[in-house]
């Protein structure tokens, strides 16, 4: 623009920039700090406390390596099908007439907060077939009830007796219990915000895709994606970044313990129970290290919608 | 192939010219009961737990330990509002909600303003190591709030204004301060905000912005007539997400707010549980009384995401 | 001209505000030093923040002073960050004692004795259990308000009775304990429910059990050294005392539970309840003295010492827990509170509603509600060998591998061995 003087992009940013120093970067940069001195923040240890990480000496406690594998679990699995649940119910209900009323539905999780959610969960997932849900109704159509938050044993062993009755960390039953209760949270986001971006699509675009004879699946693809894109891929960054730093939703359920421990319960047990900043903070900083990655993906796509408009 | 509708106005098909109404119109909603099935079906499957948590919030404590809910909507019918009660008549559940409200839309405003600004600046603007710094800001949203908390309350301590607020109560500023909460949940909701507004205002087409500056219209014109008027839709959705995150808050105002009298509702509602978790029916109910208001605002926001009033707008 | 005037306009609204702000901010200086707000974080809600307040309620009125109570079940994270963060509460009530420790030894928290007669009035009535506990490097920071036993194993009166069961005695043995429960199987019903999960930290019903087996069965000189160390989890007494709870909680048809997964899933409160339903569906159930509250809040209608009643875990020796009270400043009002605190007369208000065990000797036990409460207040303070609470007393990554020891116990059983050196390795 013609006349904008240098400094006006800095004002523009400037009540932004102020508050995320303090209450952000700064404590990031604490925390960084504080991940090389020991317990109580007193002494240097140099590397000590990533080198607690990588060795993970007390899996008893603190389980690191267990803690690392649910985090990669969470933010594929837990991502990919909110996204996709999210997208398919943004398009569906944009068809109906009782549009608002789906809408809600799905959305009524994301209102009530987490002390409510654990509160709802734990009488479905509850051991009592007298009481839980999941495990009545598993119990009336004949199956196996199971305790689902504590049960680490390997998914298909509910379904079939063949096969191994564990696999690798982080494939657990009471993984995906947990991750099925994050997708119903936050299945509501999703949907929100891609319908928000579904409502910028012209609807002469579509009808002129229509009129010439394609079908609402051609449609989809070939139009729907492509203007949706940036869109899914804010939802699905903010997604993955969820799925890093989850920490209410398993803390409240099951505290971490019977190995669904993350890297943020483990930080904060790290930190606030057991004592030791540094290891907490050391956590910490492996998960802002694990999001620069992602941030990168993403910023690129971001690129490449400025060149193209 | 005869015309339809386009769907995303009203769901109902125009009955094509020359086809009697009766074949045409039911061969459209066969076409169409797959969709209607699995929408609802899921709709329904979707909203058992929170059907679980509505019936068990009429029940009776001792009945919710004792057998399942779905017991309750058949004879005998044991419903009772006693948890309603419970939490209704809790004493200071009244100023509590207040709080909340004092609490809340001050800062679901603020971060609106704040994170719009930033994110036109990042639209729109070009200045040096810009997408570095929107990467870095974009990472913050890793950041778990724990992590913040104790440095955040040191400034606090030191920032502390011992002076009474008139009309809303506590602080002026630091802990046990309302301006302190509002400050706080604006930077906690920031990073999310601009990385949301950022996209939404990026995806706007360039010429409107180009014909705008031709006109010799200022970069504080095309924000506010242009660019926040087209982007209601995501600036709706942000504002009901920060409302939500900022409404069930808990920890940070137990930290930051040390005076029980400015407490939110989120804190009157866990002291109605024992040190042990005893008594945590009352949570079902609680749980419902707190969501009334984040979903007024969904119902009242909701036009924005639900209805579209895009079309035709972004003509040049 | 315009801008200059409306400059100007704010100019001087500026200028009021300040100095309005400045003369609120003078008015507060001129205060007097009198009783004012005493600000208390504790762990309480429901029944026992409306206790407690009871409780605070005579102070109130007699000094004009308030207090504001901050209750979470997450107190050690609140305490830790407001501590740190330079913010601490006036009076903290937290449910162990590891941080205690840990803000006494860093000078952060008030002698008892900074408070005139506080130190004197606890030394007079309190147990010296709990006084030495309450000591750090020689200096006595706190005193020990609710105390609960875990020395008692919770039965069904009526039910017992009815089949001739005979509840067990303080000269009992865990021989003993078990033969009962093979004669309550053999007539049909499991002899005990077990529950230990509980969030975050799973497991701790069951570390009552090996805590207050190893007391009875290996002494308090055993105890005391697995507290400070000396003595390993991997000792063979340490062992056994797993052993012997395993024994309880893993032998076929022992628990209505039927066994680990059904243990490590049912929450310790649903636990007490099978052995009241009606029918029973098991017969005991070992849990402290706050069980009762669980009980009485599931069967409004149960009487206590009739319908559900309590015998001393065989051995003699008990194990409990306690809230420790400290401050964090020494003002006048901090003092005036916690004097008020500590005497019997405070404490007499929670003891008669109920749910309140005190260890002020000043407590007399007819102020006890009935005769559950009165009999648990007799153990504790007539323990031949009285040991708080083995986890809380060493806290920190111990307590938490504790903890974890147990569900994975009970899962795995075979590898006891390993268990044990893994909590070991996080002293």
């Amino acid at each position: 623009m013609v006349g904008r003087r240098w400094w006006t992009p800095w004002l523009w940013l400037a009540p932004a920039l102020a508050l995320l120093g303090v209450f952000l970067v700064y404590p990031v940069v604490d925390t960084f700090r504080r991940s090389f001195l020991d317990e109580r923040s007193k002494g240097f240890v140099g590397l000590d406390n990533y080198r607690f990480i990588i060795d993970n000496p007390q899996p008893l406690v603190s389980d690191t390596h267990s803690a690392l594998l649910n985090n990669v679990m969470w933010l594929t699995l837990f991502t990919v099908v909110t996204v996709s649940l999210g997208l398919i119910l943004a398009v569906l209900t944009g068809r109906v007439r009782y549009e608002a009323a789906a809408k809600s539905a799905i959305f009524i999780p994301m209102a009530v907060s987490f002390v409510a959610a654990s509160v709802i969960w734990r009488f479905m997932y509850e051991f009592n077939t007298d009481i839980g849900t999941v495990n009545a109704t598993v119990t009336s159509l004949g199956g196996e009830s199971t305790a689902w938050l504590q049960n680490t044993g390997a998914p298909h062993t509910w379904l079939t007796e063949r096969g191994p009755d564990t696999l690798p960390r982080p494939v657990q039953i009471n993984n995906l219990a947990l991750i099925l209760v994050g997708v119903w949270m936050w299945t509501g986001f999703a949907m929100v915000i891609l319908s928000a971006g579904l409502k910028g699509i012209s609807t002469e675009v579509l009808e002129a895709a229509r009129v010439d004879g394609a079908n609402e699946w051609h449609i989809f693809r070939r139009i729907i994606l492509p203007i949706l894109s940036p869109t899914i891929v804010v939802v699905a960054t903010t997604l993955v970044i969820q799925g890093l730093k989850k920490f209410d939703l398993v803390w409240v359920m099951t505290g971490g313990r019977f190995k669904t421990d993350v890297v943020a319960t483990l930080f904060y047990k790290e930190a606030f129970r057991i004592g030791d900043f540094g290891v907490g903070a050391a956590l910490a900083v492996v998960l802002l290290l694990w999001v620069l990655p992602i941030m990168v993906i993403s910023i690129r796509r971001f690129q490449f919608q400025e060149e193209t408009r | 192939m005869a015309r339809r509708n386009p769907s995303s106005s009203n769901g109902s098909p125009a009955a094509a010219p020359g086809v009697s109404l009766g074949l045409g119109t039911a061969r459209r909603l066969a076409a169409r009961l797959p969709l209607h099935l699995s929408l609802i079906g899921l709709a329904v499957i979707w909203s058992i737990p929170t059907i679980a948590l509505l019936v068990s919030s009429f029940r009776d404590p001792t009945a919710i330990a004792a057998s399942g809910w779905w017991n309750a909507i058949r004879e005998p019918f044991d419903l009772t509002v006693g948890n309603y009660q419970t939490v209704l008549e809790k004493q200071g559940m009244a100023r509590a909600f207040v709080n909340s409200v004092i609490i809340t839309v001050p800062s679901t405003v603020s971060v609106i303003l704040v994170a719009a600004l930033a994110a036109y600046a990042f639209a729109w603007m070009k200045f040096p190591a810009r997408n570095l710094l929107f990467l870095l800001m974009v990472a913050l949203l890793v950041v778990p709030v724990q992590m913040t908390l104790i440095p955040v309350l040191r400034l606090y301590t030191d920032l502390t204004i011992d002076a009474e607020l008139p009309v809303l109560g506590g602080r002026i500023f630091g802990t046990s301060s309302y301006a302190g909460m509002w400050v706080a949940h604006t930077a906690y909701g920031l990073p999310f905000a601009i990385y949301l507004l950022r996209n939404f205002f990026g995806s706007l087409p360039r010429d409107l912005f180009e014909s705008a500056y031709l006109d010799g219209a200022s970069d504080l014109r095309v924000f506010f007539r242009i660019v926040l008027p087209l982007s209601m839709p995501a600036i709706s959705a942000l504002a009901i997400f920060q409302f939500l995150w900022v409404w069930n808050d808990l920890l940070v105002a137990l930290i930051l707010l040390g005076d029980p009298s400015l407490a939110p509702m989120t804190l009157k509602i866990t002291n109605l549980v024992s040190s042990f978790g005893t008594n945590y029916q009352v949570l079902t109910a609680a749980a419902f009384i707190s969501m009334a208001l984040p979903l007024v605002i969904f119902f009242a926001l909701q036009r924005y995401f639900v209805r579209g009033i895009l079309a035709g707008a972004v003509k040049g | 001209m315009f801008r200059s005037k409306r400059s100007r306009l704010v100019l001087i609204l500026v200028a009021i505000t300040a100095f309005a702000a400045l003369g609120l901010v003078a008015c507060e200086e001129e205060e007097e030093a009198e009783i004012g707000t005493v600000n208390v974080l504790g762990i309480w809600g429901d029944e026992e923040l409306v206790s407690f307040e009871a409780m605070a309620d005579p102070w109130e009125t007699d000094t004009g002073g308030s207090m504001a109570f901050t209750g979470t079940r997450d107190i050690t994270t609140v305490l830790t960050t407001r501590v740190e963060g330079g913010d601490p509460p006036d009076v903290a009530i937290p449910a162990e004692v590891g941080r205690f420790q840990q803000f006494a030894g860093e000078g952060k928290l008030t002698p008892l004795s900074a408070c005139e007669g506080l130190e004197d009035a606890v030394r007079d009535n309190y147990p010296q259990g709990f006084i030495d506990l309450g000591t750090v490097d020689g200096v006595l920071y706190g005193f020990f308000m609710k105390a609960d036993t875990k020395g008692t194993v919770w039965y069904n009166p009526g039910f017992f009775a009815d089949n001739g069961y005979e509840p067990l005695t303080v000269d009992s043995t865990f021989a003993d304990l078990v033969a009962l429960s093979d004669q309550i199987l053999a007539d049909g019903t499991p002899p005990w429910s077990v529950g230990v999960e509980s969030g975050e930290a799973s497991g701790w019903a069951g570390t009552d059990w090996i805590q207050q087996i190893l007391l009875n069965e290996a002494g308090g000189a055993v105890y005391d050294g697995v507290i400070d160390g000396s003595i390993p989890f991997t000792d063979s007494r340490a062992k056994d005392a797993w052993e012997k709870f395993g024994q309880i909680a893993l032998t076929e048809g022992y628990t209505v539970q039927e066994g680990a997964e059904g243990i490590n899933a049912t929450n310790f409160i649903n636990s007490t309840y099978p052995p009241f339903e009606s029918p029973p569906e098991a017969a005991m159930v070992y849990l402290g003295g706050f069980a009762s509250g669980f009980i009485t809040d599931q069967f409004p209608d149960a009487v206590a010492g009739e319908d559900f009643d309590f015998f001393p875990f065989p051995g003699g020796g008990v194990t409990g827990g306690a809230n420790i009270v400290y401050a964090f400043n020494d003002d006048e009002t901090t003092c005036s509170f916690l004097n008020y605190l500590a005497s019997a007369e405070a404490q007499r208000v929670w003891v008669g509603r109920g749910g309140f065990t005190s260890v002020n000797s000043q407590v007399s036990l007819d102020s006890y509600p009935d005769a559950v409460s009165r009999a648990q207040a007799e153990q504790l303070s007539g323990a031949e060998v009285f040991r708080f609470d083995l986890d809380d007393a060493i806290g920190g990554a111990l307590q938490l591998a504790f903890f974890d020891g147990v569900t994975q116990y009970l899962a795995n059983p075979d590898d006891l061995d390993s268990i044990l050196s893994g909590i070991e390795a996080a002293r």
